[in-house]
């Protein structure tokens, strides 16, 4: 249905073109009138030109009215504007426009699709009764034997007396139900839900699409030359060209994937979105990063500009993330500092290693005897028991400090709860797991709805990963011809990316590459280049690195060893940039002798492994909603 | 008395039969001895290296010792000299073998005294390194490259006839082209071609020989040591597009076929059969991928 939509939007504004003679014909006789009255009479040329103006205006007033009058053009500035209230945080009102919206893409699409109103108003009522009467529920057999029966009745009606016409109107009720679960996050929903990989097109639908808008355009009415027709040709060329940028210019296949489960709450979906849009690395919107382009005159090198400018807003966050003002001189200088890390090598990601399957990570786990709603005499003194699952395999000691705390969802206060079964603890076992109740401080009362807050951080965590390379020396072409292929399907084949850094799925690691180049296994003699990033592969955030080491370098020149000491980490306050930090990039020209000058009969040397180890510490939270009903 | 002198004919039949037949054995035999000796220097053979079982074993635990026992069996119908086995491409860090490379003078070939080759055993001692972290197993490639050096001789029956228009030559009929199945080595002269020019009363005959390699392995370099027609040497025999050494074909991994062309004039005037022999040295390569499994002791893979 959209790509028909889609398609017959693009022909609509191809007649939409034609419309703008109107306009000029409307204009022409105010301006040809003012031109014969400055050739006739000169002194009368004020008046002619305010007459020009004023029928100008008028023009201008008659096309606003008319293109108002088109619910389609109503979604696409109402949409707009819930959507810039939505990416800025305006949560509160976003729920009203929301339905606003609904109402009006119903209307909308009924005109478009030239039904009876009530027919596609049909199945979005009983879309709202189901929703907020009966609470979205899944509901058992008799539920929607009954529910479904009297629903039926609603449909099926109209249908016999319209001998089967109302179907179409019934079906086109359902397309602004799908467009409120877009609008309200139904794809970082599902992203979080199946752990999906983010495409560069979801990252794009999730932070720039106003759905609201995108169902506006394909409802806009084909213009026929009435009043408010340029508005809306005008409008369906902007928004066809902004679909183009956001959707098609990401050239990545479709979003496509299975999906299984039960329609849930939209608060979810909301907070789903909230929390990847939050994750998402922050760059300028692609479609204002092409008009920036074409207006440089940047049309040879257009996706090369985007990039560019995408890279510098990236760059912008993550300066001011890290503290630095706009316009001041620190700001500047991490500017400089993050173009310099892209030049160098930029961050660097590893690889999961396939032959570790148990990491060290942990996680929070509410037992279905969780106090969640309670009704309660005092409100004093609850305890709120979680369990705190460990995974150890490696057997690590390490310490815990374990938190709560408690925020009322109304008046916004926070206060502390005490972990009373110890909040220090010191973990050895392989597979510890802790009961953590947190109890509610004495002088605080519950009552309403809370945010419980628990937090764990683990200090002195350990991970290691470790990165393969060959050394061939100075070898002639004939050689490097016949050895670099062996040598890549011996030792840098099979499942997975095995040329990069690998380790363990822990909590976090370092990812690092080292080569003549980054990516290529194969040393030869010459520059080569070392960059380490540290990867936050967890929920959670790294508190501190408390220290690093890299092994397997001590052959190499003490200056490159030097660099690859360990010196103190500063880290983001938060998650920006995906989820590497940037860590340190070396570079050296000499090689140990054994890997200049491998062993002739070996012809290489190696593989030969290379170890970075990370010791962090590390933080996870996890937010139970609450609610104490004060009695008596 | 009659059926007295029936038996006796009888039996006298039964034994010329069995004498008759025991001769026959026998000159089959004498026969099969003479084409056995041919016969090895047959097909493709080359050498075989295969590893004793459980040396390595499937899966080694770590911080234990292994054996890697390699069994070289030559089935080539020429010795091997010069030999050499070399392990290469295993991360010290979870294998260390020990030597890494070692050597053969000789491997004898098969032939009527030796006919299953001569085998050799090399054994290579081995200790494994631990896991990293808690990692279930680490596969580590290797490459097994073995080097050595051999000869190969080919010969022929041919027919030469210098007078190509002679429709009445009650001689020999003269073949322009023969196809070889191997002389027992896995460098092998696969493909001869003969052009014959009429000079004066004789003629110069060019032989195009394709030399190429049917083994497993890579060939490095072949030298011609001998090219003879009938008892007289040719006059000319040089591989096509030879720069130093016209004796000496030099290939790489995508070369692996050389074409050997030699010249003969000759003055009889009616055709004859006479024998074409060839020698040849060459230096052959071989390099097989193995694995071995480093494994937990409490991994179970499923």
């Amino acid at each position: 249905m959209g790509l028909s939509a889609i398609l017959s939007a693009i022909k609509g504004s191809s007649s939409g073109a034609a419309a703008v003679a109107p306009i000029a014909k409307s204009v022409a006789p105010g301006l040809v009138g003012a031109a014969g009255s400055v050739g006739s009479v000169t002194g009368a040329a004020g008046t002619a030109v305010s007459g020009a103006a004023f029928a100008a205006g008028g023009v201008a007033v008659r096309e606003t009215v008319g293109a108002m009058k088109a619910p389609g053009v109503l979604l696409i500035i109402i949409g707009f504007v819930h959507y810039l209230l939505q990416i800025n945080g305006v949560a509160g009102i976003t729920t009203v426009t929301a339905l606003i919206l609904f109402f009006i893409a119903g209307w909308a699409l009924s005109d478009k699709m030239e039904v009876d109103r009530w027919g596609v108003f049909i199945p979005m009522l009983v879309f709202l009764v189901w929703y907020f009467f009966f609470g979205a529920t899944k509901g058992d057999l008799y539920f929607w034997l009954y529910f479904g029966g009297i629903s039926a009745l609603f449909f099926l009606g109209p249908a016999l007396f319209t001998k089967g016409q109302s179907a179409k109107p019934e079906l086109g009720g359902l397309i602004p139900v799908l467009f409120l679960f877009l609008d309200f996050g139904l794809i970082a929903f599902a992203q979080q839900q199946f752990d999906l990989t983010v495409t560069a097109l979801m990252k794009n639908l999730i932070l720039y699409m106003p759905w609201w808008s995108l169902l506006g355009l394909l409802t806009l009415p084909v213009s026929k030359g009435e009043s408010g027709g340029t508005i809306v040709s005008v409008l369906r060329v902007i928004g066809i060209v902004y679909v183009i940028i956001i959707v098609l210019l990401t050239s990545v296949p479709a979003v496509a994937y299975e999906q299984e489960g039960s329609l849930l709450d939209l608060n979810q979906f909301q907070q789903a979105q909230e929390k990847l849009r939050a994750d998402l690395p922050q760059t300028e919107n692609p479609a204002l990063s092409n008009l920036k382009c074409i207006a440089a005159g940047r049309f040879t090198d257009l996706q090369a500009c985007i990039n560019e400018r995408q890279q510098i807003s990236q760059d912008k966050v993550t300066c001011v993330a890290a503290g630095n003002k706009e316009g001041t001189s620190s700001y500047s200088q991490c500017l400089k500092e993050q173009q310099e890390i892209r030049v160098k090598g930029g961050l660097v990601a590893g690889v999961d290693d396939p032959n570790i399957d148990k990491p060290t990570v942990a996680n929070f786990v509410v037992s279905q005897y969780f106090p969640k709603d309670i009704p309660h005499s005092t409100g004093e003194g609850l305890v709120y028991p979680i369990e705190l699952n460990i995974q150890n395999p490696r057997e690590q000691e390490f310490q815990v400090k374990l938190s709560c705390n408690f925020t009322n969802k109304k008046r916004k206060q926070s206060f502390e709860g005490e972990i009373i079964t110890g909040s220090d603890l010191t973990i050895k076992g392989m597979e510890p797991k802790l009961s953590v109740s947190c109890k509610s401080p004495s002088n605080e009362v519950l009552n309403g709805t809370y945010d419980l807050v628990y937090a764990a951080e683990f200090i002195g965590l350990n991970s290691g990963s470790t990165l393969e390379r060959v050394f061939i020396g100075e070898k002639t072409l004939d050689w490097k011809n016949e050895w670099t292929p062996k040598i890549n399907s011996a030792h840098f084949s099979g499942t997975g990316k095995t040329h990069l850094s690998k380790g363990a799925k822990d909590f976090a690691r370092i990812g690092f590459g080292y080569g003549n180049t980054l990516e290529n296994p194969v040393v030869e003699s010459g520059w080569q280049i070392l960059t380490a990033s540290i990867e936050n592969l967890g929920s959670g955030k790294i508190t501190k690195v408390n220290n690093y080491k890299f092994t397997g370098f001590e052959g190499y020149p003490g200056e490159f060893i030097g660099c690859l000491q360990n010196t103190p980490v500063t880290l983001p306050e938060q998650k920006y940039g995906g989820k590497l930090i940037y860590l340190l990039t070396c570079n050296t020209d000499s090689l140990p002798d054994n890997f200049a000058n491998p062993n002739e009969d070996k012809g290489y040397e190696g593989p030969i492994e290379f170890v970075a180890q990370l010791n962090y510490d590390y933080k996870i939270e996890d937010t139970e909603s609450i609610t104490v009903r004060l009695q008596g | 008395m009659n059926g007295k002198k029936h038996s006796s004919s009888l039996s006298l039949r039964v034994l010329v039969l069995v004498l008759c037949v025991l001769l026959l054995m026998g000159c089959g035999g004498s026969g099969g001895n003479a084409d056995g000796k041919q016969n090895f220097k047959q097909g493709f053979g080359e050498l075989v290296v295969g590893f004793l079982q459980n040396a390595p074993p499937q899966s080694i635990y770590p911080g234990s010792d292994f054996k890697i026992i390699l069994e070289l069996d030559n089935q080539a119908a020429y010795d091997l000299t010069n030999g050499k086995v070399s392990i290469i491409g295993l991360n010290n860090k979870y294998f260390e073998v020990k030597p890494e490379t070692q050597y053969f003078d000789t491997l004898i070939g098969r032939s009527l005294l030796s006919p299953v080759g001569e085998k050799k055993f090399l054994e290579f001692a081995g200790t494994s390194g631990q896991l990293f972290e808690n990692a279930n197993s680490y596969r580590g490639n290797y490459f097994l490259k073995v080097n050595y050096d051999s000869i190969m001789g080919f010969s022929d029956t041919l027919c030469i006839n210098p007078r190509l228009y002679e429709v009445y030559d009650s001689g020999c009929k003269m073949s322009d082209q023969k196809s070889y199945s191997g002389q027992g080595a896995p460098l092998a002269v696969t493909d001869m071609q003969v052009i014959t020019y009429p000079i004066g009363t004789g003629a110069k005959l060019e032989f195009r020989f394709k030399v190429s390699n049917r083994g497993q392995g890579e060939l490095d370099h072949i030298s011609l040591t001998g090219a003879k027609l009938g008892n007289e040497a040719f006059q000319k025999c040089e591989f096509l597009g030879a720069s130093l050494d016209i004796h000496k074909a030099l290939l790489d991994q995508n070369r692996q076929e050389a074409t050997l062309i030699c010249e003969k004039m000759i003055t009889d005037q009616n055709s004859y059969e006479t024998t074409l022999s060839l020698a040849f040295t060459y230096s052959y390569q071989s390099i097989k991928q193995y694995t071995l499994m480093l494994v937990s002791p409490n991994y179970r893979s499923y």
